[in-house]
């Protein structure tokens, strides 16, 4: 008798482990049974998008098991960013009984790439996932995720054209590597600009932030008082240098994403000027993270580089540390006619799961890029919004931030770095390129030879 | 029961059990019973070890991998990355090891003895190995801060330069050299300053596990023989050399076995400590990029699977190699 109880025991046990595997995949049967046509909602406030059509069944904040789609949505937003993200997606579900959205924290971006391509190898990725180009390009490789032309052009849930006039071309990520198609979208961007203290500026002399790089390397040798203050602290980083290239009119990749172009006069420029700036003893570099940020807020140093998204925490450090009272922000000193901006952040990407699935995942991602949403998101996180006609809804919040305000006049000359997944480690190629330099470990020219050797073997492994 | 009488009844038992196997065949019952941890080992270690083989032979995305054979072990034989993350991790590992090791012995003797707040003090030696990994590295960043940290701060009150630490890519032969004016060639520059930093956090980190350990060995030592040694006149030095050393041997051996694993294993530090500096995976310039760290990069920045699995593959023989020379090499010095 004991003998049979043991081998139940030990039955039971390796059911119960056996079952972990038991997850269904989005394919089983047991996923719940979709409506034949998904119908699409607009958003509170969204312009340019067909009258509103009849949803299914009655709203609910509840999901139900049948005639629901279940979508699962992971993203990195913490904090109160989950919050009003969460608050964006009760609203969706409560307006589209038809479609119930699941959004879980999954870590930082770099967390979900790792959680997704996991997921992939086991058969079971979400629905939705927020991604940086980048890993999309590698998601792309797996056949993971779809191509979102066709669903854009859709008739029913699709873009019109007054849409695709409204939402800003930068939001829309488009793979040259792969047919130049669509692969993911974003409902928020943050913009690479240039902080400057007034303070330290007005007292040099200086009225008014650098509008080309010769005026900046002007004001730093003006500002710079060593060891206390320094014209720049220096955060190595491939959007910087992005940007630096940019203003000086040169490309990062070839438009088929194949060949460096970076290497180039602009390029060298870029280098020689943060050469320059060490050489003078007119820079430092950063030696924890966010150092720029404390030492601007200090009043150590008159300009950093960085993302609007810091706006709020350098307002919150420069409150607290009381030193500097007139700091703003500005574009990039550039040689270009117009200012350029890098906006970046990450996108959000469907994957290859059901058509019914796939289409009730776009009409979240449409309805998260609507206007009200959109300015909801915008209040919430301080990012850009996606189309032109938020601005209007954003009236109070830009009377209150000013410089976000600023910062949207510039969202115009926005450009986005490349999605092919060799961006990856190209950027850390060019990091180590702009930290050879700044500590003498090689010339401009050297540093940028070598950078640009490695990201061209990075592009051909493609 | 006489001791023939005893050897007889285990012979009997022996026989017994045969009988008992052949008449029955083996004892599923066993098998069974072990079913439950062999699934969960099979499933969470031999599975993904030889899952990682299999990827290792080959390339492409997740899900369209292509057989390329042994390439990819070409691939890292052949490249001066793969030779340079194995070079900084052999300096790590030097760096590291015999450190934890004498400090982690001395502490454990110190706090051996009957002291006053013997239990406080191995409390608090303890104390960093529990601590998180990613909270310590953020007190170790301010540390090592070049403009404010306390090792400058110590530096300077002994009359040596301040050192850039974290993100100092330069080898500390080269930054020692330049301050008194003096050029050393390359292979005489020594690990980098930032890999010296690290090493220090993870000594610091893993010290009071290897004194734990050693207490439990001392304590293991038989206070008797202490007791006759004084009686015969043996002072401190002599009680140390000829009892607690060579009785410590098993500790000692166990303790090296496992440190040489965990150094070569290392990544937690490394990761943590490049992150509070704002440096790239790898530290300035690659200068703390391990093996473990660059195979991290190769998996995760670069999707290289089929590459960054055949460098787990090299690291896993590596220290199987290491392990079996350590048991060859110590295992015949240890008294039991």
């Amino acid at each position: 008798m004991k003998r049979y109880l043991a081998i139940v025991f030990v039955l039971a046990l390796a059911a119960v482990v056996a079952g972990c595997a038991g997850t269904p995949t989005p394919n089983s049967s047991a996923t719940p049974a979709a409506p034949t046509a998904l119908t699409n909602t607009p958003a509170p406030g969204t312009t340019g998008t067909p009258p509103a059509a009849p949803t299914i069944g009655q709203a609910t904040s509840a999901p139900t098991t049948t005639g629901v789609v279940q979508l699962s949505f992971w993203h990195g937003q913490s904090q109160s960013q989950e919050t009003a993200l969460n608050k964006l997606v009760d609203e969706f579900n409560a307006s589209h009984p038809s479609i119930h959205v699941t959004a879980t924290y999954q870590g930082t971006y770099s967390d979900i790439f790792k959680k997704v391509t996991a997921a992939i190898a086991a058969g079971n990725p979400p629905d939705l996932a927020i991604a940086y180009q980048n890993d999309v390009s590698n998601y792309i490789k797996s056949g993971a995720v779809i191509p979102l032309d066709s669903l854009m052009k859709d008739p029913t849930i699709g873009f019109t054209a007054a849409d695709l006039k409204d939402i800003y071309p930068t939001f829309i990520d488009r793979y040259p590597q792969y047919g130049n198609q669509v692969y993911s979208i974003a409902f928020m961007r943050s913009m690479e600009v240039m902080f400057y203290n007034a303070d330290l500026l007005k007292a040099a002399g200086i009225n008014q932030p650098p509008a080309t790089w010769d005026e900046f390397l002007k004001d730093c040798a003006a500002v710079s008082k060593p060891p206390n203050e320094y014209c720049h602290e220096l955060s190595p980083d491939a959007s910087r240098f992005a940007t630096m290239v940019w203003s000086r009119g040169g490309n990062l990749l070839s438009p088929d994403d194949k060949k460096v172009e970076f290497g180039g006069p602009a390029g060298l420029a870029s280098l020689q000027l943060i050469d320059t700036l060490f050489k003078n003893h007119e820079a430092i570099v950063i030696s924890k993270a966010f150092q720029d940020q404390t030492d601007f807020s200090l009043g150590k140093v008159a300009f950093t580089f960085g993302s609007t998204a810091g706006l709020p925490y350098y307002a919150s450090a420069i409150k607290d540390a009381g030193k500097v009272k007139n700091w703003a922000i500005a574009p990039y000193p550039h040689t270009t006619p117009n200012p350029v901006v890098d906006l970046y952040g990450p996108s959000v990407t469907i994957f290859k799961t059901s058509p019914e699935k796939e289409r009730a995942a776009f009409v979240f991602l449409k309805w998260l890029m609507g206007t009200g949403p959109d300015a909801a998101w915008v209040k919430a996180t301080a990012y850009f919004p996606a189309r032109q006609s938020t601005r209007n809804a954003l009236a109070d919040y830009i009377k209150a931030n000013p410089l976000y305000g600023d910062a949207l006049n510039w969202l115009q000359y926005g450009r986005t770095e490349p999605t092919t997944a060799a961006w990856n480690p190209i950027r850390g190629y060019i990091q180590d390129a702009m930290t050879a330099v700044a500590d003498n470990k090689a010339t401009p020219a050297q540093a940028l030879k070598t950078a640009v050797d490695k990201a061209n073997a990075a592009l051909a492994g493609q | 029961m006489s001791g023939f009488a005893s050897l007889e009844r285990m012979a009997h038992d022996r026989a017994t059990t045969r009988n008992h196997i052949s008449r029955r065949g083996v004892e599923w019952t066993a098998f069974l019973f072990i079913l439950p941890a062999f699934v969960l080992i099979a499933a969470f270690h031999i599975f993904p070890v030889l899952y990682a083989i299999y990827i290792s032979l080959h390339t492409g995305a997740i899900n369209r991998f292509t057989y390329v054979g042994l390439d990819n072990y070409i691939r890292a034989l052949e490249g001066a990355d793969f030779w340079n993350a194995l070079s900084v991790t052999i300096w790590y590992v030097a760096l590291t090891l015999p450190a934890t090791l004498v400090l982690g012995l001395v502490l454990a003797y110190l706090l051996y003895q009957p002291i006053r707040g013997r239990g406080i003090y191995r409390t608090i030696y303890f104390l960093p190995y529990v601590i998180s990994t990613v909270a310590s590295s953020i007190v170790w960043a301010w540390v090592f801060d070049p403009q404010s940290g306390v090792a400058n701060l110590i530096l300077q009150r002994i009359g040596l330069a301040p050192l850039r630490w974290l993100i100092e890519p330069s080898g500390i032969g080269q930054v020692m050299g330049a301050q008194v004016g003096v050029s050393l060639p390359g292979w005489a520059q020594g690990p980098s300053v930032a890999l010296i930093a690290v090493a220090i956090f993870t000594i610091w980190q893993s010290l009071g596990y290897v004194t734990v350990i050693f207490l439990a060995g001392l304590t293991n030592i038989p206070g008797e023989l202490y007791d006759a040694a004084h009686i015969d006149g043996a002072n401190a030095l002599q009680l140390f050399r000829h009892i607690t050393l060579p009785l410590l041997t098993p500790t000692t051996f166990f303790v090296v076995v496992i440190s040489v694993i965990a150094s070569f294993q290392a990544f937690n530090q490394i990761f943590a400590m490049n992150t509070a500096a704002a440096q790239t995976l790898g530290g300035p310039l690659g200068s703390t990029s391990t093996l473990t760290v660059f195979m991290f990069d190769q998996l995760y920045t670069y999707a290289n699977y089929g590459y960054a699995s055949a460098i787990a593959v090299l690291l896993s023989i590596l220290i199987l190699v290491l392990t079996l020379v350590n048991f060859r090499a110590l295992g015949a010095r240890v008294q039991y």
